[in-house]
């Protein structure tokens, strides 16, 4: 188990993340926050590129950064915006990075075939990078992640700058891949967790604000939604959520913590994860 | 394993592989030109004949004090200062008188000039090769150690489980990438010279028979240690080496230190600079011991690369200087080397 125990990150004086208590187990754990929350920091932390001003990190009762290369060993790894080798091709780049990742050199050939196939690389394996969409880097990155076969997979970001098919198909990826280990997905796009992640943390003002499945976190917005096509009827305080076209009528959904009922144009609705984003972080700017 | 990959890394980076056929290149020219200026070789003299049969033993009666007091005058050098440097000298005295004693390795080529060929493969030459690998070396290092920060696949490398550590196996890839770049340009450079000039060396002579003073200078070219000429030429090749193995050393301890790479360039720049600067400064006088550590410096050596393996002037106090500074000098660029390393094992990788 992957545990925070109080952890704290300050640069000088301020404080990016504050007493963080987190625990791990085996699914998908999707860190979801908007930018600049602190997700990164925390992810970073996870991956030892950084390090806890307080507090501390443990992997089965053990400090992270003291188990050192033992602890390395164990994670898979896809920074946000992550850098590769343009004139190599993804087959030499997962041939590098089984290198640095210290794997027995029988083992490699085999093991980046199969996740070439894995990741839907198997065209392109010999060709140079370089000319890559940025969802087929995604894939390699996700490649070069699972490698080792991690127990625990850190996904900064995965799906930032792809187009919706691709997202999709790392969605599936992702859930393809949380078998037996732990997934941590940091990310802004409510989307892409909503269907695979067994658990939500949301971070809020620096500190842990909840952690949980995406129904029960939906549920503390439970009988607070609601739809309209006569928005401006609405005289109670409100928050506005997000609009659609329907029909040729404009259906605008908002959260309000005075009960409405279904009453006349409005209706009550079941919250889903993107409303409880859009309430929870409505006075942080994007 | 992991080294091969940096081995093959930057034995094909098209920037070092450049660099190093520029050096090639830019020797060839030198060679060319100053053949196309020097005396055919027949008007030059033949060391082993017409010079021998006017040989002069310089070494019978020679006195090392007087090339001293030449620098206490020369640097108007007074107390300590000037006694150190007379020291020097009065060591040097038993080694003229060795070398007047030898019946094995008489000076017989004495005759008042060197060959310009000789100037032109052991002063200039040797001085430009000397230099170049050094800087292959320096700019190898560097690139070794900012490789992944510039591509951005830092953070991949350093949360697999090598991590940091990586910094170690591109150091000795660097190294190893420098030493073969050297060969290269070494082997090139000398094969160039002994193609463009039929000129015979009496290799197994003693060079300070050979050369008849010090390289740019009129005093004789007194080593510390007998030396024949191929001897010679291989231990000032080594010295070439171990200067290269400090710029690698300087380059890899920026690389590593610096986070941004055009800073860590400009820290080797400033840094090179500084060591050229300050040893010619008035500030720090002759005959000091802080001027004759400083003057260790590779920029120093390689600026007096014709000094190696003698007195080396008055700047320097010791024997074997140029050893002394290599070993000491490698030394202080390892442990700077070392303490990068350590730093970015405890850096924050944002």
């Amino acid at each position: 188990m992957l545990s925070l125990n109080r952890v704290t990150k300050q640069y000088g004086s301020f404080a990016a993340l504050e007493e963080i208590d987190l625990e791990f187990a085996q699914g998908v754990y999707a860190l979801l926050a908007p930018n600049g929350a602190g997700k990164t920091t925390l992810i970073k932390m996870l991956a030892t590129l950084i390090f806890p001003t307080k507090g501390e990190i443990l992997w089965n009762g053990d400090d992270i950064v003291a188990l050192d290369a033992s602890y390395r060993d164990i994670i898979g790894y896809l920074p946000q915006d992550f850098g590769y080798y343009r004139n190599h091709t993804p087959r030499e780049f997962l041939r590098y990075m089984a290198a640095v990742k210290c794997l027995k050199r029988d083992q490699v050939a085999g093991r980046i075939d199969e996740l070439i196939e894995q990741v839907g690389l198997s065209d392109v394996r010999d060709k140079k990078m370089r000319k890559f969409s940025g969802g087929m880097i995604q894939r390699v990155g996700i490649a070069q992640a699972m490698l080792n076969d991690p127990r625990i997979l850190i996904l900064d970001e995965p799906t930032a700058g792809l187009d919706p098919k691709e997202r999709v198909r790392f969605r599936n990826l992702i859930s393809s891949l949380s078998k037996d280990r732990i997934v941590i997905l940091s990310t802004h796009i409510v989307s892409d967790i909503e269907t695979i992640a067994g658990s939500v943390i949301l971070i809020k003002d620096r500190r842990l604000f909840a952690q949980d499945s995406p129904a029960a976190i939906c549920r503390t917005l439970s009988g607070k939604v609601f739809e309209t096509d006569a928005i401006e009827q609405i005289k109670t305080p409100r928050l506005l959520l997000t609009e659609r076209q329907e029909n040729g009528r404009t259906i605008t959904r908002f959260a309000s913590e005075r009960g409405i009922g279904d009453s006349g144009s409005v209706r009550s609705v079941e919250p889903n994860l993107e409303d409880v984003f859009l309430y929870v972080y409505r006075d942080e700017e994007e | 394993m992991i080294y091969l990959h940096e081995l093959k890394k930057l034995l094909l980076s098209p920037v070092l592989l450049a660099l190093a056929a520029m050096c090639v290149i830019a020797n060839l020219t030198f060679l060319l030109v100053e053949r196309d200026s020097l005396a055919p070789y027949d008007q030059l003299g033949h060391p082993s004949d017409a010079v021998a049969a006017q040989a002069v033993s310089i070494f019978e009666g020679y006195r090392t004090a007087d090339i001293a007091e030449g620098y206490v005058r020369w640097y108007r050098l007074e107390g300590d200062n000037a006694e150190r440097v007379r020291a020097k000298y009065e060591a040097l005295q038993p080694v003229v008188d060795r070398k007047a004693a030898s019946a094995e390795k008489p000076p017989v080529y004495f005759s008042g000039r060197m060959t310009d060929l000789e100037v032109l493969l052991f002063g200039k030459l040797l001085k430009h090769v000397s230099q170049e690998i050094g800087l292959l070396a320096l700019l190898c290092a560097l690139l070794a150690a900012v490789y992944e920060q510039m591509r951005g696949t830092e953070r991949l490398i350093y949360v697999s489980k090598i991590g940091r550590k990586i910094q170690l196996a591109k150091l000795w890839a660097a190294l190893s990438t420098s030493a073969a770049l050297s060969l290269f340009v070494i082997g090139l450079s000398l094969l160039t010279f002994f193609v463009l000039f039929d000129f015979p060396i009496p290799w197994r002579a003693d060079v300070s028979s050979v050369f008849d003073h010090a390289l740019g200078e009129s005093k004789p070219f007194i080593t510390w240690h007998d030396l024949t000429v191929a001897e010679y030429l291989g231990a000032a090749l080594a010295i070439s080496f171990g200067l290269a193995l400090c710029c690698g050393l300087i380059g890899f301890a920026a690389g590593t230190g610096i986070r941004s790479a055009y800073a860590a360039f400009g820290a080797c720049v400033l840094l090179l600079a500084a060591f050229d600067l300050i040893a010619r400064s008035p500030l720090l006088p002759v005959g000091s011991i802080f001027k004759s550590v400083w003057s260790l410096n590779p920029m120093w050596m390689w600026r007096n690369s014709g000094t190696w393996f003698t007195d080396g002037r008055a700047e320097v106090l010791w024997a074997n200087f140029e050893t002394l500074g290599l070993f000491a000098y490698s030394a202080v660029f390892a442990a700077a080397a070392w303490l990068a390393y350590r730093l970015l094992r405890r850096r924050e990788i944002h």
